[in-house]
């Protein structure tokens, strides 16, 4: 299983590029939403049809 | 027979790809990044896979490598010391990327889309050769001092910050966060050390829309992106707002900007890739960055321009 310890950056912000001050911030919940975004989460990653918008690819058919 | 590099079985894309082949009954085979560990053996100085005769390919479409994380996920379960769990890592992927550039260098000949050598671009450069051609691009600036921030911003005004290489994300329990393009905020400079990690920086951009075309074999599918419309896109489209997306729409490039994109695409030996940029509220199209691999996706359903069909057409019209 993926280690999902939180992001620890605060010690070393100062060492960072700037664009770590500025990261954005998304809850699993909110990525969710959007079956499209496959890459994200590995339950939506499988041949399941209700995962692809608009029709299970040929190529995935029994 | 086309060959179909994938990251792996999941990739969504490949599979449309393959639906188009398989309608218009072209020969392929779909190569995910693992199997390369599962199917690949090299006898008697020959690659061969157990699924497909490697002597039968003509073309080749390389749409993405195995995952970085997939050694860390083969190597979960052992607890070793950082140091070790990175080397271990590290030497897995080596042995890998042996066996990988084997294929690559045996099917060198072979009509791709697009040779991984094509793959790696550096943005800096890429910026610098989209102004040789004539592309308007932002006023850029990589720093690690913040006096030289702070005189980039009294001349430019506001500034936005990008990474130098590829968006990363960072997973937690709950949470992913991101690094993409922000609006570097005044609490940000507030806060800044004198010195810190050499970061971009650019001017910001007004926008009147986002384009994001995508280019294959001389012709140009690009999208206007209405991300200004909403402040969680604003400065960065891919700030994606899921419950209310963005406004999308097919646009044509003006001919000017379609000249000077394909003297850019000759500089860098492109055959495919997406380009970004903004139609800013003073009229210009300013070039931002380049991504070779292609993000057709996004494009392709939105504006109906049917770019699976596309790539499929020319994966087949161009084997060798």
């Amino acid at each position: 299983m993926k280690d999902k310890r939180p992001l620890d950056i605060e010690p070393v912000l100062d060492k960072l590029p700037v664009t770590f001050r500025e990261m954005s911030k998304e809850t699993y919940g909110d990525m969710t939403k959007n079956a499209s975004r496959t890459t994200a989460f590995p339950a939506y990653n499988s041949s399941q049809s209700s995962c692809h918008t608009f029709h299970k690819p040929i190529s995935k058919l029994s | 027979m086309i060959v179909l590099l994938s990251k792996d079985q999941s990739e969504y894309s490949t599979d449309q790809i393959m639906d188009w082949l398989a309608y218009k009954g072209a020969p392929y085979v779909r190569l995910n990044g693992e199997d390369f560990l599962t199917k690949a053996s090299y006898k008697d100085g020959e690659l061969s896979f157990s699924h497909f005769d490697i002597e039968d390919v003509t073309a080749c479409w390389y749409r993405r490598s195995i995952s970085e994380d997939y050694f860390d996920t083969l190597l979960a379960e052992a607890n070793n010391s950082y140091q070790n769990s990175v080397e271990l890592k590290n030497y897995l992927a080596r042995e890998y990327k042996v066996l990988k550039g084997l294929f690559f260098k045996k099917m060198k000949d072979k009509h791709w889309l697009s040779h991984p050598s094509e793959t790696i671009v550096n943005k800096l450069d890429v910026l610098r050769k989209a102004s040789a051609v004539g592309l308007a691009t932002p006023k850029t600036l990589v720093t690690p001092s913040k006096e030289a921030l702070l005189a980039f911003r009294e001349e430019v005004g506001p500034v936005i910050s990008k990474p130098l290489g590829e968006l990363a994300m960072f997973w937690e329990a709950n949470r992913i966060s991101s690094l993409k393009t922000c609006l570097v905020s005044e609490e940000t400079f507030a806060s800044l050390p004198d010195t810190f990690f050499p970061t971009l920086f650019q001017e910001k951009i007004e926008k009147q829309f986002e384009i994001r075309a995508f280019y294959l074999d001389g012709q140009y599918y690009p999208m206007a992106i209405f991300s200004q419309k909403d402040q969680k896109t604003a400065v960065d489209f891919r700030n994606y707002n899921l419950n209310y997306p963005n406004r999308t729409t097919p646009y044509k490039l003006p001919d000017t900007v379609v000249e000077k994109l394909n003297a850019l695409v000759k500089s860098l030996r492109l055959t495919t890739g997406s380009f970004d940029l903004i139609k800013s509220t003073d009229g210009r199209f300013v070039f931002l960055e380049v991504n070779p691999i292609g993000q057709f996706g996004m494009t392709s359903k939105p504006c109906n321009y049917f770019l699976e069909e596309k790539i499929a057409d020319y994966l087949m019209h161009h084997e060798r």
